[in-house]
């Protein structure tokens, strides 16, 4: 590569000067008597009577002396005459930029990617090093693509008079391959310490002063990359990024992170789909939950459920989106794997400290899990045979350019699996599948379509006759629209549908089926608002109308005497308004405040119980069962819930930020099982249950180190957490019209600290961390009639105080790395007996407080090694072998603990999920 | 961008379940156990009386000496005694009154005092069958049973289980011993009753019992009918139990529902637990209480109802190709004094003349006491159920 100097003496001019005449064109002509006039009287004379701005070298004209004598000629005309026959030359732009050089012709009209230039080593006015001119667009141009760092794009109408301080830059970021849009990636102006994020459809704005910038930005999975502009005024900028392929060379990283430092966010977290695949796991599969588990903060009660416990939450206060669509069991296979199909997932968002005001309904956190545009360009498949499933994609352009689809395909055959589980799951069988569409549609400039659907199937029994099936529908439709580059919109329309149903029919008697749904059709307005330099609103309204048929029980078969029964449907209207200002007070400091007001309404028809008043709600206290008719609000519960985050930088390196949020949830998973099942009950808030209520303050520091290759923070929160439902001793939470009797509310606060050392750069990346935590429950409720515990604080199923996490990549070539991850956790605390005692012929195990004691400690290590074929681009195939081990010393890390009467006696079992090491080969082939 | 990926996995699995006691400790609860169903009928009603324990004591903690009644709600008492002294059972006909509502009163010999909620008496209605059938190479039992009121609902059930079975060899021969210088030593063979060779019964037929440990309960409460079909127990192909004659009865109890609820309570929190799904164990509370110290946790649910019973019998001629085998030999010995010794010290025992000459054995077979001796696995007194 060689580097040119341009010298560039006029560009100071276009950073302060902003009064250029207006009547630049009627000034071209040149008349004089000039005599033996050096270059820069020359020059001076020309520019007095010209618009044009010129640019030379002293050097090579030092020896130039001018006569000439002209009238009323055009500055090219004056030029040719002074320059005929001599080595030197002149050129002329559009803009009015006169390049004089010497023994070389200056082409005006730069070709794309082609660095020409003047040598200059004395610049006269400005000099900058490395940068082309290109010929920028305004707002109303077509908009061009560019692809190089070291250009300058200039944007904007230039000749607008300077009124207007901002200016606001916008565009999308996309592969420059696929034409897929970059999410997530940040644009970021060191010099400002200001940036932005693309949103989900790579679409960025940002306000910017008026001036030269240098855009940074980065992503994972793409190159870092820089592009220099000029802002006139508001301008569209479309930013074309290759994606990351490995070189040959070492990858110099460039010292200019957007580092944790400023990003306002604070304990929020991205993971695409390539480090997702990066990380070990059992047999290979890659698992989007899975690798969320690593992450400081995110907890599960064990290796057979990907209920994640975020922030000592439980389960059901997640908030999992994929596209928009709410997933109510992210599950596969028992809770083994996640639904979520890698070939189809592009990224993941965990927020669990601020969440955005355009959030809610839950209370620990939100998962937003985004899928991937299809190729633009060109129709491409991918078939695949995996460990656990076979799958097949698909995606291509439906107009090319303009819209694409990805159709994505899942299956399982995974009957082997059940032989290497426990004995617990012998003789079950299970099967699942998974299905994805995604096609988007660019209407025009300003308006595209998105449309997702998903579908998920599984199916199994557990040891027993009973069979068990569970499956999420979900699809939606998007529209983007884009105002102006101050403004744009979003309106979302989707159906979420989870299902499930049990049956057995091995008794022909009490041959049965049970089903249970969940359908949400749901509205979503969404506006990014940027007014100001310093501002960034966002606002909008979400609305869900909620139906769910809570039970429906009925023989199958002619010889079942079940009776059919049906708990009442029930249908709620949940609504929220919200807004948010994210405000750049000055460089350092930044405060991000939004208030989302909630409303939840519980509709007829329906029968609600009446309790006596102040006594527990018991069967026997029941009082009366109030019918209301369709259509009418029984109940409306609603208030604002608050969310606010501050920074502050005291330095590049070093930064502080603090965070409080409320959080209101409607609708609540009752359980009794440790693990999330499949066929947890959900319930709406309704007279007698209130919604659950949260909120969470927290701190951070984040300190970089070595140029902001290495990332350290600290994170403190604490928790509070009311009217959580835990289920009374004993509870019958299925086929219950009077699940309130079954239920009690409980408080809880979660308290922590986590710590994070992160390196992202070099030849070992990875990171580490540690989260020191608790979670602790406690029953106040005055009507549940009974306490657990003596009505003291008792730890939370998932409540492991201290969890460290090691995940570490190490390049040792280019063909060749290594990835170890090492984790270890407290055991999660479980009920064991405080006495046995003999009853109907057998010991039996006398239990009380609950989660008195704990399983012993969590440690694996997982161990993987990648190679890598040869690199070079253009050819067939591309393959690779991942040889991995999971769980590489074999330890048995329990699941539970339990004690069962067997024969009479007791007998005390430890169970693991993965009681060995399990080592996996993986082939991949890309072509 | 087209993609193939081709996966292959090597699986050395280990065993994922193992026996596990965790190192913990636990208090001397000392809770009173209260066991028993208050049978309003002509048969006794037991109650026993039992303490919770310490984990991993293996004796039953019995609490003798107590003080048991049955009082009514028309004031009517009905003491119990204790069977025999010091045993912790307590019995006594009580032939009681339907429409009245009972409880139980306990006073410990340490002077405490338990009373139960009144409970409402149910009536049994009779077992219609214990079916059974072949399936999955074995036999499974069905309970049938109905309540044509459709008011009985919640059930329970206790079985005791009775089998015959004969040795795998008849006990002819007996070892002729005298005390040698290095303790008793056989010296000989000789029949045990020569003069009529009869076959030893006392050695060859025996019966052995079993009562069920694990709770059986059902409830009709979902159904249109008040009608039960629910699996017994299941014997498995060539299980000695059908190796001559079988039998099972089996007794029904009507439960309310809180008594139904009590149990199923019990039963999931000490036979169903440990799958992935299954529910957490939960605290247990029965309708009995201490008067003396409220806080004090007593463990039982006092039912009162009458009691049905049924019983049935399955010989091996019923289930064809049942297959059942013994792991027995025999041996074949030299009627010698050096033979006879060495088998003597060897711990086996003479089953019968294999070989003879006339009237003296030549040979004759041995084996193990457990093929021979069927009292070591049950008892040769016939039961008085017996055909």
């Amino acid at each position: 590569m060689k580097y040119c100097y341009l010298f560039l003496s006029g560009l100071s001019f276009f950073f302060y000067s902003t009064n250029v005449s207006a009547q630049k064109n009627s000034r071209k002509l040149v008349t004089g008597d000039f005599r033996n006039l050096t270059i820069d009287d020359f020059v001076k004379q020309l520019e007095s009577q010209t618009d044009y701005q010129y640019y030379y070298s002293n050097k090579d004209f030092d020896s130039v002396s001018i006569t000439l004598s002209v009238k009323d000629q055009p500055v090219d005309e004056v030029l040719a005459l002074a320059f005929a026959n001599t080595e030197l030359y002149y050129a002329i732009d559009d803009e009015g930029h006169v390049f004089l050089t010497k023994g070389k012709l200056v082409k005006t009209a730069l070709p794309e990617g082609l660095l020409t230039g003047i040598r200059s080593d004395t610049g006269k006015r400005r000099q900058v090093k490395g940068i082309d001119i290109v010929t920028g667009e305004t707002a109303n141009k077509p908009v061009i693509k560019s692809s190089l760092e070291n250009k300058l794009y200039e944007i904007g109408d230039r000749n607008l008079p300077g009124t207007q301080e901002n200016t606001i830059l916008d565009g999308y970021l996309h592969d420059s391959k696929t034409g897929e849009p970059i999410v997530g990636a940040s644009i970021y102006i060191e010099k400002l310490k200001r940036g932005t994020l693309t949103d989900q459809y790579g679409y960025y704005t940002i306000s910017l002063p008026r001036g030269q910038h240098i855009l940074s930005i980065q992503s994972v999975g793409i190159k870092d990359t820089r592009r220099q502009v000029i802002l006139y005024s508001d301008g569209k900028m479309n930013i074309d990024v290759t994606a990351q392929v490995m070189t040959l060379k070492n990858v110099t990283m460039s010292a200019q992170k957007i580092s944790n430092i400023r990003s306002a966010q604070m304990g929020m977290q991205k993971i695409d789909i390539k480090s997702i695949k990066q990380v070990p796991v059992a047999f290979g599969e890659a698992d989007l939950l899975r690798v969320v588990l690593t992450l400081p903060g995110v907890k599960s009660v064990g290796e057979a459920s990907t209920g994640l416990n975020v922030r000592g939450g439980s389960a059901d206060q997640n908030l999992i989106l994929f596209n928009d669509a709410t997933i109510y069991n992210p599950a596969h296979f028992f809770g083994l794997f996640s639904a979520f199909n890698p070939e189809v997932v592009k990224d993941v968002d965990l927020y669990k400290s601020s969440i955005p005001a355009r959030y809610g309904g839950r209370l620990s956190s939100v998962i937003d899990i985004t899928s991937r545009e299809g190729n633009k360009k060109k129709l491409a498949g991918s078939a695949g045979i995996g460990l656990l499933t076979s799958r097949v994609n698909l995606e291509g352009p439906l107009v090319k350019d303009k819209s694409s689809f990805v159709l994505g395909a899942r299956t399982t055959y995974a009957k082997w699996l059940l032989n290497i589980l426990p004995d617990q799951y012998k003789n079950s069988r299970a099967s699942f599948n998974d299905f994805n569409l995604n096609i988007n549609h660019e209407i025009n400039k300003k308006n595209t379509l998105y449309l997702a659907a998903y579908m998920s199937n599984d199916r199994f029994n557990l040891n027993s006759d009973t069979f068990y099936s569970y499956g999420n529908r979900n699809i939606s439709l998007k529209l983007k629209h884009v105002f102006n580059n101050k403004m744009n919109a979003l309106l979302t329309a989707g159906y979420d549908r989870y299902q499930y149903d049990i049956s057995s029919d091995h008794n022909p008697v009490n041959a049965y089926k049970l089903g249970f749904d969940i359908n949400q059709t749901y509205l979503k307005a969404h506006v990014n608002y940027y007014p100001t330099l310093k501002h960034k609103l966002e606002f909008g309204l979400n609305s869900i109308f909620y139906k769910l048929h809570p039970g429906n029980y009925e023989p199958i078969g002619g010889k079942s005497l079940v009776s059919p029964d049906t708990v009442a449907t029930e249908q709620a209207l949940e609504s929220a308004l919200y807004l948010s200002d994210r405000y750049n007070i000055s460089t350092d400091l930044s405060v991000e405040a939004g208030i989302r007001y909630s409303i939840f309404n519980y509709l007829g028809p329906q029968n609600i119980n009446t309790y006596g008043a102040g006594i527990p709600r018991t069967e026997d206290n029941m009082l009366a069962t109030v019918p209301y008719a369709s259509g009418k609000f029984i109940k409306t519960y609603g208030g604002p819930e608050y969310r606010v985050s501050m920074r502050y930088a005291f330095s590049d390196s070093f930064s502080i930020k603090a965070g409080y949020n409320t959080q209101c949830q409607y609708i609540h998973s009752i359980s009794n099982i440790t693990s999330m099942a499949p066929t947890d009950i959900w319930k709406l808030s309704d007279p007698n249950i209130r919604p659950q209520r949260g909120d969470q303050v927290s701190l951070g520091l984040y300190k970089n180190f070595k140029a902001n290759t290495i990332e350290t923070s600290v994170e403190v929160y604490y928790k509070r957490i009311h009217d959580y439902l835990d289920y009374k001793s004993g509870a019958q939470l299925i086929m219950n019209d009077h699940l309130e009797t079954d239920v009690m509310t409980t408080r809880g606060k979660a308290y922590g600290v986590e710590v994070m050392v992160k390196k992202l750069t070099g030849k070992l990346n990875g990171w580490v961390s540690y989260t020191w935590s608790r979670t602790l429950l406690q029953v106040d409720d005055p009507l549940a009639g009974e306490v657990i515990n003596n009505g003291n604080y008792y730890p939370a199923n998932y409540d492991k105080p201290h969890d460290f996490t090691f995940i570490g990549n190490y390049k040792v070539s280019h063909r060749f790395s290594i990835s170890v991850n090492a984790t270890y956790s407290t055991g999660r605390p479980i009920t064991l007996p405080i006495g046995t005692y003999y009853y109907g012929g057998s010991m039996r195990t006398l239990y009380a407080d609950r989660n008195a004691h704990r399983i012993p400690d969590y440690f694996r290590t997982d161990f993987s090694m990648n190679i890598d074929g040869n690199h070079r681009v253009h050819q067939v195939t591309h393959n690779s072998w991942t040889i991995g081990v999971y769980n590489l010393t074999g330890r048995k890390n329990p699941y539970s603990v339990y004690f069962v009467s067997e024969a009479g006696i007791i007998n005390g079992y430890k169970l693991s999920i993965f009681g060995s090491a399990i080592p996996y080969i993986n082939f991949n082939i890309r072509f | 961008m087209k993609k193939y990926f081709v996966g292959l996995l090597l699986i050395l699995a280990g065993s994922c379940k193992e026996k596990y006691i965790p190192d913990f400790t636990t208090p001397e609860t000392g809770y009173l156990v209260v066991e028993g169903v208050v049978n309003t009928g002509p048969d006794s009603t037991y109650i026993e009386l039992s303490r919770t324990n310490k984990v991993g004591t293996i004796q039953k903690q019995y609490e003798p000496g107590a003080s048991i009644q049955v009082e009514g709600n028309d004031n009517s008492i009905f003491p119990l005694t204790e069977i025999s002294a010091l045993s912790g059972r307590y019995a006594a006909p009580l032939n009681l009154n339907n429409t009245v509502q009972y409880r139980l009163r306990i006073k410990t010999q340490a002077g405490k005092e338990y009373l139960s909620d009144f409970a409402e008496v149910k009536i049994t209605p009779p077992i219609d069958s214990i079916s059974w059938q072949r399936e999955n190479n074995g036999v499974q039992f069905y309970i049938n049973t109905h309540d044509p009121q459709n008011k009985t609902l919640y059930y329970s059930w206790d079985y005791k289980e009775t089998w015959e079975f004969h040795s795998a060899f008849r006990s002819f021969l007996k070892y002729v011993t005298n005390l040698g210088p290095y303790g008793i030593d056989a010296v000989g063979i000789e029949y045990k009753d020569p003069a009529t060779i009869l076959r030893d019964t006392l050695l060859y037929k025996c019966w052995r019992s079993f009562a069920s440990d694990q709770l059986l309960i059902g409830s009709s409460a979902k159904l249109t009918q008040d009608l039960i079909y629910k699996p017994l127990l299941y014997i498995p192909v060539g299980d000695r139990k059908i190796s001559v004659l079988y039998s099972v009865t089996l007794k029904q109890y009507a439960l309310t529902k809180a008594g139904y609820e009590f149990l199923e309570k019990m039963k999931k929190n000490t036979e169903e637990n440990g799958s992935i799904f299954d529910a957490q164990p939960s605290q247990l509370k029965g309708n009995i209480h201490c008067i003396t110290n409220p806080a004090e946790p007593v463990i039982g649910y006092v039912n009162v109802s009458s009691v049905a019973e049924k019983r049935i019998f399955i010989s091996n001629s019923q289930v064809p190709r049942w297959n059942f085998t013994t792991e027995c030999e025999e041996v074949k010995v030299r009627n010698n004094p050096d033979s006879i010794s060495d088998v003597f010290r060897s711990g086996s025992l003479p089953t019968d003349a294999l070989e003879l000459s006339g009237n003296s054995i030549i040979y004759f077979g041995v084996t193990t006491p457990a093929c021979l001796d069927c009292t070591l696995s049950g008892t040769n007194v016939k039961p008085a159920f017996w055909p």
